[in-house]
């Protein structure tokens, strides 16, 4: 499965406990439609690293990165790069 | 995990132990009365190099891991009797200085973390607010971009250390249509226009350690004192609470240890019915259960100690740790009044103003319903 889709998963089924009617788009802003809140950020993190063998530190948890699954995708992306 | 301590923080140890013991194990009875707070106590520790514990030295501090500085704070919490001077400590450490550093600039790092390691800047930060409470990111005080500067207004509630705070981290939102993208944080100081203070909140508990309301008025803040890029309030935040919840705990286990000590030497001296009353099973049970939440508590801070030092996160693990520790020290305090009967109800054993104090750690840094509903959602409900 694509990055993005394994996100789109795990947000959907994880975070918002939803068997699938919730559409998340690739550019859908996860924090300012409340998406993921101050908790689930720390389960989405732990996720990334799991899934993708990449370490989230603190100051990468921030809009420009969280900000949507375009974004997730992109900090994936780099964080793999410099590994 | 190896929770095994190397010779120099064993030697790091002793010497806490002996600075503590000379320094700062006095009777706190007359100061908890009078609501003061132990200026000399923070400059000696301070001067003894607690405040920069966690801060590399390049910034003023000694750069000790988080089991290091743990231990420290387990340690100074089992000879310092003012939980509040503690709790200041831990305010200043944890919720300003950390957060500073993993987020700030360079030239933030230059200008506050080296004054504030040796106390001579004190801080905290400010949060709750008078209608977000746990719902912390709720908050009302808004942030507005007018220029090289941005413009705060609200009223931030229970700042710790306000009173002589010089610089707080202070949480604003850019607008609540951006959600927990909008909220940033900055480094607000006292000669700030349209800063104040307001009056010093009088508590059931850590009376040592000062607490007021902080207002911004149109409080003109430069954009150079941002802590991170805009919208990272919530991340500089939560960086601080795990810190925080790890940290401050430590000194209350090193508190309720000091207690038990206490209770077994009581138990073991105090006869009555021809016999130390510590051959009581109803009292020797309560010591056995203080004990196993000692060291059960211990091993949950231990290993949050480990994780986050080998660059882990344990938002988990803290929420844990503080639910179990801040629950067993409100308990553990109640045990020790019941075993020292009478005289546990005196203010001069000094068992009363511990269940004081003890009771705030169900309700700082997120309250155990708080911490319950974390743990519940890491286990995915």
């Amino acid at each position: 499965m694509a990055v993005k889709d394994q996100l789109r998963e795990f947000i959907t089924r994880e975070l918002l406990l939803d068997t699938g009617s919730t559409r998340i788009e690739d550019n859908t802003p996860l924090m300012e439609e409340s998406l993921i809140d101050s908790m689930g950020i720390f389960s989405l993190a732990s996720f990334i690293e799991r899934q993708f063998g990449v370490t989230i530190g603190d100051s990468d948890m921030v809009p420009d990165n969280f900000g949507s699954i375009d974004a997730l995708a992109r900090l994936i992306d780099r964080k793999r790069a410099r590994s | 995990m190896d929770f095994s301590w190397t010779d120099e923080q064993i030697e790091l140890q002793r010497s806490v132990d002996e600075f503590a013991c000379a320094e700062l194990s006095g009777s706190v009875v007359e100061s908890d009365a009078a609501g003061r707070f132990d200026l000399d106590g923070w400059r000696k520790c301070a001067a003894f190099g607690i405040l920069g514990l966690p801060i590399p030295a390049a910034h003023g501090g000694s750069g000790a891991d988080l089991l290091t500085t743990i231990l420290v704070m387990e340690t100074l919490g089992r000879r310092c009797k003012d939980n509040g001077l503690l709790f200041a400590m831990n305010a200043h450490m944890w919720s300003a200085e950390l957060p500073l550093l993993v987020f700030g600039t360079e030239a933030q790092k230059d200008k506050y973390l080296g004054p504030m390691c040796r106390g001579e800047m004190i801080s905290g930060n400010g949060s709750s607010e008078p209608d977000s409470g746990s719902d912390v990111f709720a908050m009302k005080t808004s942030a507005r971009r007018r220029g090289d500067s941005y413009v705060l207004n609200g009223t931030k509630m229970f700042v710790t250390n306000a009173p002589m705070a010089d610089v707080l981290v202070i949480y604003a939102t850019l607008g609540s249509q951006r959600g927990i993208a909008g909220l940033c944080a900055f480094l607000v100081e006292k000669g700030f226009p349209g800063y104040s203070v307001g009056r010093d909140i009088s508590k059931m508990g850590l009376r040592t350690s000062p607490m007021a309301e902080v207002i911004l008025q149109d409080c003109v803040v430069p954009i150079e004192n941002r802590l991170g890029p805009e919208g990272a309030g919530m991340a500089a935040f939560n960086c601080s609470m795990e810190w925080e919840r790890a940290c401050i705990l430590a000194s209350c286990i090193g508190a309720m240890e000091r207690q038990l000590q206490e209770c077994v030497a009581y138990s073991r001296a105090r006869r009555q019915f021809g016999k130390p009353i510590g051959a009581f099973q109803s009292v020797s049970n309560r010591i056995t259960d203080m004990k196993v939440r000692v060291e059960t508590g211990r091993m949950l801070l231990y290993k949050i100690g480990a994780l986050l030092g080998q660059g882990r996160r344990a938002p988990l693990e803290a929420a844990m740790a503080k639910l179990h520790i801040s629950e067993s020290f409100v308990q553990s305090c109640l045990d020790a009044i019941q075993i020292h009967g009478g005289y546990g109800y005196t203010t001069e054993f000094e068992h009363e103003r511990m269940l004081r104090d003890a009771v705030a750690s169900r309700l700082y840094s997120g309250t155990s319903e708080i911490q319950r509903n974390i743990i519940a959602r890491h286990m995915g409900l």
